[in-house]
This record gives C-alpha cells, structure tokens and sequence, in this order.
C-alpha cells in the first residue's frame, strides 16, 4: 500500500470538506484519482477503513465514506445526539 | 381496570390471524424498548405518520453493512426507542433452523435487544428489530462467537438466498442452498464491505416455479432448468387420470401444447423438443412427472423494484448453465459483472439500470456472450440502431 | 472477535430424514390444508405442517415454536419464504397430536395448494423512515378477513399477497396477484435551511428519476418543480430535509395480476387496479374490503388452475374493471417511461358497463 495513495485519498476527502461536502461514494473517490487504478483506490480505502482513517455511512440502501473525525462530528449534528458517547463504529 | 395506552392497536388484537400486537405486549413486559416501540405505533396510528428518522450508524467494527440505524423523532415521548437500530443476521440457508440455534439468538437478542424480530426480513435474514448504538458491537460479538454473522445493507452484495431446494424438493434442477451458502461464503467481503455503486442481490430458485422470486427482485437471478426430456412414469400418469381431468387441466393448459393425451389408453405423449418447460404439468402430477436428467439454471440479469428508473424483471442472459460445486462459471460471471457495473454504473444505479442506458449490446460484448434468439421476446421493431465501426467499412477520414 | 465468518453451515440444521434424502425426493402430495407429505425414492416420508405467522414475532413466540418442535419434530424447523413456519415430522403418528397443540395453540395450518398463504409485507410504521402507511396492521385486518382461505384450498389457483409501504418495495411485492402498496401523493415538503446543512445537493438532485429538482443558488439549497414530482420519496432517502410523508396524502394502492413462477404464463408484474384508498388505522376497512371483493370476482371468474393475471388476460381488463366495479380512471394510464407500450393498439375490445 503505497503512502503516496493514501496521502491522495485522504486530500481528495479533505478537498471536499472545504467545499461543504463531507460524505463521498467511493466512487468519486476514484474519479478523483485516475492516476492509481480503480482496484487499488478501493483496496488502499478498505485498509484506511479497518485503520479508523475513514468511517463508512449509510443511508441503509446507500453507503458513503466519511473522515472519521467528520463522521463523529456529522452524526451527532445529523441525528442531534449532542451528548451521546457513541460507539467506534 | 385501568385505560389501554394503545386503544388503537388494542383492535389488532382480535381476529383469528396471529397478532403482532400481541408479541409486541409480550416483548413489553420484559423490555423497556419495546412497550416505548408499542407506544410509539400507537401514535403513528393516531396521526397516520411514521415517527423514524434516517441511518447513520453502519454497522460494526470492520463492516459497513449490516445494522440499519434508527432514531425516533419524538424521544421526548418514547425514551426508550431514542435509538432502535435494526442488525440483519445472515440466516442459514433454506431457513432450516434446530432450536437450539433458535434459542440462541433468543438469548442473546433477550440480552440486547428489544426482544423483538422478523423471521424473516424480505431479503431473508433474521431481522433482530431495535438495539442501542452501545450495544451493536457485544451483541454481534456475542453472536459471532455462536456462529452466527450479519447480513447485508447498503451498497454492497445484500445476503444472498435460495429456495428449499434439494433439501425437501423434487423438482430441484440444481443445489439451490449448497450454491447459495458457497456463493454467500466466497463474497463475504463485497456482503460486508460496500464498495459498489449500489446494492447487488443473488437469488437461487431451484426450478422455474421460483419460489424465491429471483426474477423479480435479484439483479442476478438464478433459476434451475433442464435441457432433456421431462420424465415420465407412466403408470402414475394412469393412477392421475383417476383424480385429474388431464386433456382439460394439463393438456389444454400447457402454453406450447406439445403435449397430447390419449384418454383410451390412458397414455401422455410429450413432444420434448417443443416443451419450454413452464412445470405446470409437473406441478400438477408430481408423481408422474418430473423434470430431467440434464440439469442446470438459466441466468438472467437485471431484476429490481421501482427505484430510481422503474421496477425490471429480470433478462435471459444464458439459457442453460450446469450448476455444480464450485461454481466457477456463475462466479467469474458475477466477478465480471460487478467489475464492469462499478466501472460504469452510476452512483445508486443499478446493473439492469446501466444495461437499460447503454444498451444489451454493449453489455453482451463485454461479457463476452454471444446474443442468441432466448434472450428476447421479440427482435427490435424500430429502425434506429447502432454499427460497432469494425462492422461498416469506414469512409476515408477528410484531411 | 473472527468477522467473516458467513451464516451457519446449514447442514447443521437439517433433520436426520432431510439430510438422509437430501436431493432424492420422488414426489410429494398435500394431504391436506397446511399438511405436505413428500415421499423419498428410499421410501421415507417427510410431514410437513404449514403455520401462517405474523412477520412481526417476539423472541417468546420464537420459542413456543421451539417448544412445539421439541415436543414433535426432534426440535427441527424452518421457515418459508413468505413468514410460514414449517414444523417436519419423519413420524406420521405425530401429526395428528401436533395438529390438534396447534389447534389449541390457537395457530392457523394451511397456506398450501390453491389458497391465500402468508402476506409477504415489509416494516411500516413500525420501523421504516419512509412509510406512506403501516405494514403488519393491514396484513393483520387483511389475513382476518381472508382467513377460511389460508386453512381451506378452495380457489381456482393459489393466490399471492403481499405488501410494501413504499415504493421502494422491500420484497418482490410488484409481481403478486394482489399488491397492497403505500403510496405519498404529495412532494416534499423543503426546508432549504436544513438542505445545504445535511444534504449533498448533486446526490440529491441525481436521485430524482423525473428531473424535477434542480440547485437553488439562493439558499445552496434545491428547488423542487413540484408539477414534476411522481411522489417516489427517493430524494428523502438522500435528504432528510425534504420529508414527503403526510397523513392525508399518504395511503395505499392496489395492484393485481402479478405473478413469479413460470407456469402456464410466464412471470409478470402487477398492474394498477386502485389508485388510493386512504390510510384508516387501525383495521383499514375499505383496503379489507376492496382485497376481499378483488379475490371474490377471481375465486367467481376465474377457471381451474388460471392465476388473477391468466383469468384477466382471458377476459381483458375491461370486463375486469367491470366486474370488480372499480372505477377505471386517469391514474391507470401510464405516463411514466415506456407508457405506450401500455396503450391498446388494436380495434379488438369488449364493450362494458
């Protein structure tokens, strides 16, 4: 796993939180990034997944990827949950 | 005696089916979850609206799918379903349950639940309805160490399901549950970790009565078939005609009338080459007639419900393809698939969706499959259509 | 803790005379309503009884079955694809004890051969953030009703329920010979404070399928073109500030004709029979009835062995709307993509009324 794409990956999530926009499909993760191939971005993302980098959501029939940190932080604006001391998911 | 807090609800009690208002009440004795989930209905029922708002927790640590989240929009009234989160348990397949394994759950579900559930969700799992965030993880931990894992949600493979099948069938043309538990245990990763553009169903229907309903639900419907001679035993065909008007009740309902009954001889003749093999005959004489040697499954593709773009039933997309462990073929077709779909696809567009939008024959080409008469109803009636530049000798580029 | 560990090996669960025949049933007869025998080439007979259950069941249900299996079935069971539960017997002695615990149990046997089995139904009120009516109530109101056709075979086909409520229809509702759907009529409601805070705006915009919703530069929220929107709910699966349900828009329709198995006609959708009957809990009265009557002019009509979609695809859908005496209106036209292909393109028609 090179650290090249997971420093890409992370600044294409960190690009898009500047423009308001905090949960990506993998897809457009991978768009985004057309210099790596498709498996790979997906591989790199599913290692940055199981490290706690990044943090899946779902709508239950879609799921997004998210920074962890903004996920903690959404889910609590989203579901106004302000005081929960929720899970790791 | 004291006045009902669920009036409504109270009249669904009544009647001669089996009321869940009942199991409901009965869950409420012991949990406080689920007398605030009665509650909570009650007043949906009172003012005709639902009271759950969106997802957000996805499941447990390493997954993405399995645990659809759920808060109530009124947690001032009903506290105890503030969170009420639902966790899809892949089931075994064909449903066959000992009750110990049943118990288990019980248990464990008792331990951190509402104590409520669907046997089954429409998927197929177990649906263990209402749990806090807090408890998602021990609960999971706890089933996994009893052999149990989840199922799943979101944009990923959902969990896979089969027919009885074999297992107490006659009509199976293949192993419905073994090629859905081995399909269900080489894909756990695309079960659990969602990385499609959108959700991706398999369903195995054993014969072409489809008792799953593949055709209509999964993008990659799978349902047993036969290329020989339906098989016949003509002595039961005689003890039939006995409980059976067979010319006006077999004979005259086959959609190819390729069959003919002699009703002095009491004899059934099939003409096999022009059967398309509906099971309507079968169905009706079990014991006479069965479907035959040369056994195996007609792929279709694309089924799925409204949406975004409209309900799809499912396409043929090969006749006839043997079905047998391990299943290589119909793996490397789905692999193949899901590669080209999640290259392609759109995100939340579904692969009869993208099939519809760039058309059959691009499809075809990229798998590799050759088109072929099954495939249609009917050939195309309009006049618009493509070439692949390959097939018209192209004319000189101008400089 | 392992993860990926996939569902229980299910030969574990099959009873000894199952997992003996596995793969060599001969035949099988229904002795009854509910009650299956299927006879294996070895000669072992399996008994099968058929229980209709609500959907919706407590853990203490679950083992009362437990305890019914136990005391009959060497403590093996299973349950069907529509919510049946299925207690096996390999001794034949045992049935008439278990029929008559079942009896007392007060659990409805049938579900087999040509009757009303189990209503295939999704969450409601219950537990979905998209409903436009409940679930497990109507089946209840509905399943009482039609009961004397679970525990009897005595239609011309087996008949097929089932219920969504919504159109995202979890389970193959659309292909059933009766579908109970939910259904909102009205567009969302938008709340363009909310939109840009939780929503992605092109996610949302891309989910609508009649491209009635566009950006709204304003407020960076959206517009929606309201004379656009088929009410599909699907821009609130991606948004939550644009909620859609309402109590007086929301309600059920009722699709008939729809079939999966590959018997006789191929598979086929449901069609449009009732637009709208409104949401009236608790025992959805006019739903109750107009089911009732729907399954009344079939089990009149129809010839042996035709389904819903085979007995009005021989009388045409006119005489249909003519016998159920369902007003036919501008709803039942199509005006979705491919609606021509729904209109009649031939001088052959019955007259009515």
């Amino acid at each position: 796993m090179s650290e090249e794409m997971r420093a890409a990956i992370l600044e294409v999530f960190q690009k898009n939180l500047k423009k308001g926009k905090k949960k990506l499909y993998i897809k457009e993760v991978v768009n985004e990034l057309p210099q790596f191939p498709r498996s790979e971005v997906k591989v790199c993302s599913q290692k940055m997944l199981d490290d706690g980098i990044l943090a899946y959501w779902s709508s239950g029939s879609t799921t997004y990827l998210m920074l962890k940190e903004e996920f903690e932080k959404y889910r609590h604006e989203a579901e106004d949950h302000p005081e929960e001391g929720e899970e790791k998911a | 005696m004291a006045q009902s807090e669920t009036p409504l609800l109270d009249e669904l009690e009544k009647g001669p089916w089996p009321s869940f208002v009942k199991d409901l009440k009965m869950a409420g004795q012991k949990k406080a979850m689920s007398r605030d989930l009665l509650r909570q209905l009650e007043l949906s029922y009172k003012e005709r609206i639902g009271h759950w708002k969106h997802g957000g927790i996805v499941g447990v640590k390493g997954y993405g799918g399995g645990v659809i989240g759920r808060y109530s929009d009124r947690p001032d009234l009903f506290p105890g379903v503030e969170h009420c989160h639902t966790m899809r348990i892949n089931m075994p397949t064909g449903w066959f349950y000992t009750t110990k394994a049943l118990r288990t759950i019980c248990d464990i579900w008792d331990k951190y639940g509402s104590g409520m559930t669907n046997f089954h969700g429409s998927t197929g799992d177990i649906i263990l309805l209402g749990t806090t965030t807090n408890n998602l993880q021990p609960c999971f931990d706890e089933l996994s160490e009893k052999g149990f894992d989840m199922g799943g949600s979101g944009s990923a493979l959902r969990t896979p399901s089969a027919c009885v099948g074999p297992a107490r069938c006659e009509w199976a043309c293949y192993d419905s549950l073994d090629a859905i538990n081995d399909i269900t245990h080489t894909f756990q990763m695309q079960l659990h970790r969602p990385m499609w553009p959108y959700k991706f169903k398999i369903k195995c229907s054993a014969c072409p009565n489809d008792c799953v309903a593949a055709i209509a639900r999964a993008d990659l419907s799978i349902i047993g078939t036969w290329r020989d001679n339906i098989q016949m035993d003509p002595g039961a065909v005689k003890e039939y005609a006995g409980k059976l008007d067979i010319q006006e009740e077999v004979v005259e309902l086959c959609p190819t009338r390729c069959m003919s009954w002699d009703e002095k001889k009491k004899e059934l003749k099939i003409n096999n080459k022009e059967c398309s093999r509906c099971m309507h005959c079968i169905n009706l004489m079990p014991k006479a007639l069965a479907p035959g040697k040369d056994k195996g499954a007609t792929i279709l593709i694309g089924g799925k419900a409204p949406i975004l773009k409209g309900a799809m039933i499912s396409w043929v997309l090969i006749p006839f393809l043997k079905m047998e462990k391990p299943y290589q073929p119909i793996k490397d077709l789905a692999l193949k698939i899901w590669d080209w779909w999640d290259e392609n696809g759109k995100m939340r567009e579904r692969v009869g969706e993208l099939i519809e939008r760039v058309g059959m024959r691009v499809f075809l080409k990229e798998m590799g499959i050759k088109p072929i008469p099954q495939m249609i109803r009917t050939p195309r009636a309009n006049p618009y259509f493509f070439w692949w530049p390959e097939e018209v000798p192209q004319k000189p580029k101008s400089a | 803790m392992p993860t990926d560990i996939g569902p229980p090996d299910y030969h574990t669960m099959l009873p000894p005379i199952i997992a003996r025949n596995y793969g060599k049933w001969k035949y099988h007869e229904i002795l009854q309503p509910g009650v299956l025998m299927h006879v294996a080439q070895g000669g072992d007979k399996l008994y099968s009884v058929r229980v209709g259950g609500a959907r919706l069941v407590c853990t203490d249900r679950i083992r009362e079955y437990c305890d019914i299996a136990e005391k009959f079935c060497d403590g093996y069971l299973r349950f069907t694809s529509r919510h049946n539960v299925e207690f096996l017997l390999d001794k034949k002695d045992n049935l008439e004890p278990l029929l008559q615990d079942l009896k007392q149990r007060g659990y409805p046997v049938g579900g087999t051969g040509h009757s009303i089995t189990s209503i295939v139904h999704t969450q409601g009120w219950v537990h979905c953030h998209t409903p436009a009516t409940d679930a497990s109530g109507p089946v209840k109101a509905v399943m009482d009703e039609l009961y004397d056709h679970f525990i009897a075979m005595k239609l011309p086909g087996k008949l097929r329920i089932a219920l969504a409520c919504c159109l995202n229809m979890c389970g193959a509702v659309h292909f059933s010979d009766i579908s109970i759907l939910g259904i909102h009529r009205l567009p969302p409601s938008l709340d363009n404070e909310r939109v840009p805070k939780i929503c992605e705006v092109p996610t949302t915009i891309a989910a609508c399928p009649t491209l009635a919703i566009r950006p709204d530069p304003k407020t960076k929220g959206v517009q929606i073109n309201e004379e656009r929107c088929m009410y599909c709910g699907n821009c609130y699966t991606l948004c939550p500030a644009l909620p859609l349900m309402d109590p007086e828009g929301d309600g059920i329709s009722i699709w008939v004709g729809g079939k999966v198995s590959n018997a006789r006609s191929g598979p086929a959708f449901s069609k449009l029979a009732i637009p709208f009957i409104p949401n009236h809990p608790p025992r959805w009265p006019e739903v109750v009835d107009a089911v009732k009557n729907i399954v009344e002019c079939y089990a009149k009509g129809a010839r042996k062995h035709e389904r819903m979609g085979e007995w009005i695809g021989r009388i045409g859908w006119e005489r249909f709307f003519e016998v159920t005496k369902i007003p036919f209106t501008d709803k039942h036209i199509d005006d979705f993509t491919l609606s021509y292909d729904t209109f009649r393109s031939t001088a052959q028609f019955k007259y009515t009324g």
